[in-house]
């Protein structure tokens, strides 16, 4: 039972991290620092691993698609980080890759669900 | 108060695991973001009412191990060489190329140089057909030594993975931050490298250049060899054991990066070995060519050395002739080497006790 547990979390983590760079992009258009991201996406039920989403930050900023600041006005000295005008181009293009994907993805299970139910009513 | 020191010590042992795995460059910046990463999820199970003794640690597990955070942040994938150990890895191989590089290539350069006398035409296409094979033996040299690198490397990346695999990680983990003094500085060690690499690969090469050049009464050059080349076969393993010894404590300070027990056996063995080698070497009268001032003479005149020339009395009853104070030299410097890592380690290297 522990084996399949293990398989089951383990695909799940899979399904979630493709979906990890499109939903961090959706939130910067605007800056914010790495913790008050986790925040904010787990108040929407998306939840995250600071241990991923921090290094993943300064991979998407190497890449050109965010760019950050450091803020010393506050108490603490904070990282800010924002999209850059190439991560829009990208975050619009994931964006709409995203929609055609969940479009059919929607088919596609609706219609297995349909399938089942049908083989479910054949053998009663 | 005493609590909140204890507090930031653990986290600045844990932020010290984190960015002694990354290069160097982004090391502050990376340290100065996780710090306030820290400090803001502790704040948050303080304001939830969390019982603040059991807090850095609860965050700093939900952090996680490390080294796993560290690759993370490297972004790395599958690898031979995984990126823990790789900018060391390509640092290491940039040096110990570059010295057997160098050592051969001086080799064949000196035998070219002295050896070509005449220039008929055969003596050129003979000079060219030996230099092309000197050259795939340079070349077939420098693919072996990148062998060995990448499979010692290899063979410690698979050890560490074998480690990581075998248990779950948690804060008790968590390395002391060596004290200032006992860190090993990159560029000495570098150097020790360096130097031990270069000098076994010309010993390898081009012992049989080394030594006098004379002219003979014919105008011919001739080399009278500073080493004992009856011997040679004998003499040349224990030569690489002693100046592979001296690399591997070098190899082993750059790896660690600071002074510890480890650190500190490992050097006593090695020197204890190259001790040993040197003495068998010099009072064995294995590694200097006991004729070389004979066969000088026997070319220059007895005249050719003055009457306070130190090497007239080479291997003499005198002074005990120069292997003997080539050998107090020697050992004079692996016991000062050594004495100062077990300095170090007791010192400073017991686990950074500040």
């Amino acid at each position: 039972m522990d084996e399949l547990e293990e398989i089951i979390q383990s695909l799940t983590q899979e399904l979630r991290r493709g979906t990890l760079v499109l939903s961090v992009l959706s939130r910067l258009g605007t800056p914010q620092y790495g913790y008050t991201l986790v925040k904010c996406m787990e108040d929407k039920g998306i939840r995250v691993d600071t241990n991923t989403l921090y290094p993943l930050l300064r991979r998407l900023e190497k890449q050109k698609i965010l760019v950050s600041e450091w803020e010393t006005d506050g108490s603490k000295p904070r990282k800010y980080y924002k999209r850059t005008v190439l991560g829009n181009i990208v975050y619009e293009s994931l964006l709409k890759q995203w929609m055609e994907m969940t479009d059919c993805m929607q088919k596609l299970l609706g219609e297995e669900k349909k399938e089942e139910r049908r083989g479910g009513a054949d053998e009663e | 108060m005493k609590s909140e020191d204890v507090k930031e010590k653990l986290v600045k042992r844990y932020l010290y695991d984190v960015t002694r795995r990354l290069p160097e460059k982004q090391r502050k910046d990376i340290e100065e973001e996780l710090r306030t990463l820290i400090e803001d999820m502790m704040e948050e199970r303080e304001q939830e009412g969390e019982n603040p003794e059991s807090i850095p640690e609860k965050v700093l597990e939900e952090l996680g191990a490390p080294a796993k955070l560290a690759s993370r942040y490297r972004g790395e994938g599958d690898r031979l060489i995984g990126g823990e150990y790789y900018v060391l890895y390509c640092q290491v191989l940039k040096i110990v190329l570059f010295g057997v590089g160098i050592g051969m290539g001086v080799s064949v350069l000196l035998s070219v140089c002295f050896s070509f006398s005449a220039a008929s035409l055969h003596d050129w296409i003979h000079l060219i057909t030996e230099s092309v094979i000197d050259l795939g033996a340079v070349l077939a040299a420098l693919l072996e030594v990148f062998g060995v690198v990448t499979l010692v490397f290899w063979l410690m990346e698979r050890n560490q993975v074998k480690l990581k695999e075998q248990s779950a990680w948690n804060i008790s983990k968590l390395p002391q931050i060596p004290y200032e003094k006992a860190v090993i500085k990159r560029g000495d060690s570098m150097a020790g490298v360096i130097f031990g690499v270069l000098f076994t690969a010309l010993f390898v090469c081009a012992s049989d250049n080394l030594g006098i050049w004379l002219k003979d009464a014919g105008g011919q050059m001739v080399v009278i060899p500073l080493f004992n080349m009856a011997f040679w076969n004998r003499t040349l393993p224990l030569m690489v054991i002693s100046f592979s010894m001296g690399v591997i404590v070098d190899f082993v300070k750059l790896l660690v990066g600071h002074y510890n027990f480890f650190v500190m056996w490992v050097n006593i063995v090695c020197n204890a070995v190259s001790i040993v080698s040197a003495v068998i070497l010099l009072k064995g009268n294995l590694l200097f060519n006991p004729d070389l001032m004979s066969s000088v003479a026997a070319i220059k005149g007895e005249d050719f050395f003055g009457n306070y020339d130190i090497m007239r009395y080479w291997d003499t009853g005198i002074i005990h002739g120069v292997p003997n104070i080539c050998l107090i030299i020697i050992i004079f410097i692996l016991l000062i080497e050594v004495l100062v890592t077990v300095y170090h380690t007791l010192r400073y290297g017991l686990g950074g006790k500040q």
